[in-house]
């Protein structure tokens, strides 16, 4: 038997609620964030016009990051959050 | 709400899970979009819209466990690193380590408590302190967990400021340490270490330097990449996406040269007095080496230098003025004597490789990671002849002299949004 010193992660991480939907989607506005892979604007164009077209979404905000490598800043989230009542967002390629 | 690719599903549950927000809804999408046609895109957005909708305006019930908080009540990591009991002698405790996943697959020293307190006593730093957290799964970096790693990799306790120093680097925010796990790029962090400390301990930039075989070498990036594998999530079940990766992700490390460069070094070159001893960090794509065994004018180098980096595959040139990215150009000494006979300083070299390490627009227009205006504010697009440079100024060139005998050199173009970073070395 031998005792070793723990290398890896501990830190614990307390679940959280993902913040509250909104009721329904006629007439919200939603925030659409481009990661800025190769179609992901493609995707989102055909996102955004069935959001309006089917479900009653009334504004599209959309944003496209500099590089899928690096976060949203802060200041864009904020301004997204003033201007939008849910977003999307993409991962990978 | 989020919508994933397939191929990425794992690295986006690790990730929410460590935000706290497990049950953040996600829609799960075919891989890749980046290869398909239009249409195609089209059919996988129709397919997906209802689901999208779905996750914005609605959970399907309340989430099980009572009252869950909405704003982030992080327990802080312990202090110091928890003791655990393995059974077993030493490829007993290899196994126990090899079932937790806190090995690179290849056999480790087991941290002991003991020889992480012999590490500790390699520098000058607290256990306790904390380095900061490292990306992408935030764990948080203490000296003793750093310690830990490096006794796992081999290194003797002589060398762990020079590993602290190489964690410190890689914490700093425009390296991006996150994105080098996550990304498909092969993105591995590569340890320039210049000053005297390479002599002390033994840190080769001579023969074979890049190839490990040398103990320093190989264990001081072995540590660094343990340290981001264990604290950041950095392996392939979890995070690492790696296309292809290259074995930089097993360990990169040496020094430069300086003996045998014609040339001041680099930290100097950088406004460090020679005395002081500097890890500069950069996440590559891997190293690209080139073959010059007839031309000795020092600029016939310097022309098939910059011939082999006119390439195509790399999207350096499309990424290059994102975040500043650095190029690492390691001359081998021969070439680096013949260029400095020709009467080429460190500063000329960097400006003739800036002026002719480039490629036409219309060469690299939809090729790599190209996009349009791709080089807005730095060149005319519209212009099919206008040139791209590698990167945006000969500052972003990173040249050391590196290796022993004979006449190879090599360049190492930066990953995607990694600027590199320097640390000096605490004594």
């Amino acid at each position: 038997m031998i005792t070793i010193v723990n290398p890896a992660a501990e830190d614990v991480t307390e679940r959280l609620a993902p913040a509250p939907r909104i009721a329904s989607l006629r007439g919200a506005r939603v925030a659409l964030i481009d990661n800025s892979k190769h179609n992901a604007d493609r995707f989102l164009d055909t996102l955004a016009a069935l959001l309006v077209r089917d479900h009653g979404v009334a504004k599209i905000e959309r944003y496209r990051k500099v590089s899928a490598s690096v976060p949203t800043p802060p200041e864009t989230l904020h301004r997204l959050l003033e201007a939008s009542d849910a977003a999307v967002h993409g991962v990978a390629d | 709400m989020t919508v994933v690719t397939e191929a990425f599903q794992t690295a986006a549950d690790a990730r929410a899970a460590v935000l706290g927000l497990p049950e953040h809804p996600r829609v799960i999408v075919e891989h890749p979009l980046a290869s398909r046609t239009p249409s195609e895109i089209e059919k996988v957005a129709v397919a997906a819209v209802a689901r999208i909708a779905a996750g914005l305006s609605g959970l399907a019930a309340p989430l099980a466990g009572g009252s869950v908080p909405q704003a982030a009540r992080m327990s802080p990591a312990p202090a110091r690193a928890q003791r655990r009991e393995l059974a077993g002698d030493f490829a007993g405790a290899n196994e126990a380590l090899e079932a937790l996943v806190w090995t690179d697959g290849l056999p480790v020293v087991p941290p002991t408590e003991a020889l992480v307190e012999a590490m500790l006593r390699g520098a000058t730093s607290a256990p306790d302190e904390v380095l900061g957290r490292m990306e992408p799964l935030q764990g948080t970096v203490t000296v003793e967990k750093v310690a830990a790693n490096a006794v796992m990799a081999g290194c003797r306790p002589e060398y762990f400021p020079v590993v602290l120093a190489s964690v410190r680097a890689v914490l700093q925010t425009d390296f991006h340490v996150g994105s080098t796990a996550c990304t498909t790029g092969g993105a591995a962090p590569v340890i320039i270490v210049n000053g005297p400390i390479a002599g002390r301990l033994g840190i080769s930039g001579g023969t074979a330097c890049f190839g490990g075989n040398i103990k320093a070498n190989a264990t001081i990036g072995r540590a660094l990449r343990l340290v981001m594998r264990n604290l950041g999530g950095a392996r392939p079940d979890g995070m690492e996406k790696s296309t292809q990766a290259w074995p930089g992700k097993i360990a990169c490390c040496f020094a430069e040269n300086e003996a045998r460069s014609p040339w001041e070094p680099l930290h100097v070159e950088r406004g460090h007095p020679a005395s002081a001893s500097t890890v500069t960090v950069v996440a590559v794509r891997g190293i690209y080496s080139l073959t010059e065994g007839r031309q000795t004018s020092g600029e016939g180098v310097l022309e098939t230098l910059v011939a082999s980096m006119r390439y195509v595959g790399s999207p350096i040139y499309h990424q290059m003025h994102i975040n500043a990215l650095p190029v690492i150009v390691a001359l081998c000494p021969e070439h680096a004597d013949e260029i400095a006979r020709a009467g080429f300083d460190r500063r000329a070299v960097r400006a003739y490789i800036h002026e002719h390490a480039r490629m036409p627009v219309r060469v690299l227009r939809d090729r790599a990671y190209y996009a349009p205006n791709a080089w807005k504010g730095l060149v005319d697009e519209s212009d099919p002849n206008a040139m791209v440079p590698i990167v945006t100024s000969p500052d972003r060139i990173i040249l050391v002299v590196a290796g022993g005998d004979g006449r190879h050199s090599s360049w190492m173009p930066a990953w995607g949004v990694c600027r590199g970073a320097t640390e000096v070395v605490d004594r």
